[in-house]
């Protein structure tokens, strides 16, 4: 008996070994990643509707009707004299680009508490993926540019949450009252971000994004940033206004692509007129639409 | 410019003076101007935002008001946004843009 167990031991031993279980490494991941981006480049992402379905176009009516405070998210609110700025041909307000920018916010928080934080980093959901962003209101650009990171005491903005742990900070940036863009720092494609829909402010928004990164870093964890593989990105194809208004939407519409991680724009000045009445449907509601 | 102001408590819900003392608050505006008030921990900021409003002889709501990056709202207090003695608050005007 010992000697048939020890024959059978034996046997196993010289057997193949059974095959590893398969556990993607990083590099496989981010290949796969390049992969599935290229796919969505070539395919490119579905084009948005004409209208909104008859009866929610309906309800944008109703809600340009509306008087007084039309809506309210977190901390936002907006009255009918900011959303009747969504009307073609209007100039935005920071009233308007921040209620989006919560709404932006929300998201992704419920989604990062829905799947816990690591889940929702690089995962794909059914559709695209929601990041985990952090989004500065308007009032931060002139704080930056103006005062700057010490004097506009930018260090407390960030008192409750590390920017270094998020995929995306969003940050919309006012350029002289005239013209809105839309930046980011995307730590997951370790990018800075400028998307401008006049296909100007680069340089500007680039020098601030580098100077407050480094600038909170060094407050934060007491080193300086280390800027390696780090680049500045503002992408040719960027979709551009061909009018004196609408800078504000494709803003809005820059800075919520780029929280899903979409890598291009489904959009165009054509597209404007539907995602207007689209926004107030969506700010009406306190909520973002998915059939993007 | 610095000027001592003081906001008018009314509809008093006495507390202990310790947790209800006033602290003192710099309002700065965007263009650095500061305007200093006191006030109680448990009185709403929207007191101390309509008395800004009105010595600077603008409408409230044509400014919006910043606590260490947030929007401050009608309803919050120094206490429930955990203010400190001698903390600052922000002014910004409404920005605009379309070109």
């Amino acid at each position: 008996f010992f000697e048939r167990a020890l024959k059978i031991a034996r046997d196993t031993l010289n057997s193949p070994k059974p095959p590893k279980p398969f556990v993607p490494t990083a590099q496989q991941r981010l290949i796969k990643e390049k992969n599935d981006e290229i796919e969505r480049r070539l395919h490119g992402p579905k084009p948005l509707p004409e209208a909104l379905p008859p009866a929610d176009d309906a309800e944008v009516d109703d809600l340009l009707a509306k008087r007084g405070v039309i809506s309210r998210v977190a901390r936002e609110q907006v009255t009918d004299r900011d959303v009747s700025r969504l009307k073609p041909c209007q100039w935005l307000n920071d009233e308007i680009i921040n209620f989006y920018g919560q709404m932006i916010l929300s998201r992704s928080e419920e989604c990062v508490s829905k799947k816990g934080s690591d889940g929702v980093n690089g995962k794909r959901g059914p559709k695209s993926t929601v990041l985990d962003v952090h989004y500065f209101s308007t009032f931060f650009w002139p704080k930056l540019l103006g005062d700057g990171y010490e004097k506009g005491r930018l260090a407390k903005w960030t008192k409750k949450f590390d920017i270094f742990t998020k995929d995306v900070i969003l940050i919309p940036a006012n350029h002289n009252n005239a013209h809105w863009t839309a930046a980011a720092i995307n730590f997951r494609r370790k990018r800075f971000e400028s998307y401008d829909s006049m296909g100007m402010a680069r340089s500007v928004v680039f020098k601030a994004l580098r100077q407050y990164v480094d600038l909170e870093h060094r407050n934060k964890k007491k080193k300086p940033f280390d800027f390696t593989g780090w680049i500045d990105y503002a992408p040719d194809d960027t979709p551009q206004q061909e009018n004196g208004f609408d800078c504000g939407v494709f803003t809005c519409q820059f800075l919520e692509s780029t929280s899903r991680g979409q890598e291009v724009f489904n959009f165009s000045q054509h597209n404007m007129s539907y995602l207007r009445r689209r926004m107030i449907w969506e700010i009406g509601h306190g909520r973002l639409r998915s059939d993007s | 410019m610095s000027e001592e102001e003081q906001t008018q408590p009314t509809g008093q819900d006495v507390k202990s003076e310790g947790d209800n003392a006033p602290i003192s608050v710099k309002v700065v505006s965007s263009s650095g101007e500061e305007v200093f008030f006191k006030i109680k921990r448990n009185t709403k900021l929207s007191k101390l935002q309509g008395a800004y409003a009105n010595k600077v002889g603008k409408d409230v709501s044509s400014i919006r008001f910043l606590y260490d990056g947030a929007r401050i709202n009608d309803e919050d207090t120094p206490a429930s946004l955990d203010m400190e003695d001698n903390d600052t608050i922000d002014v910004m005007v409404e920005q605009v843009g379309g070109c």
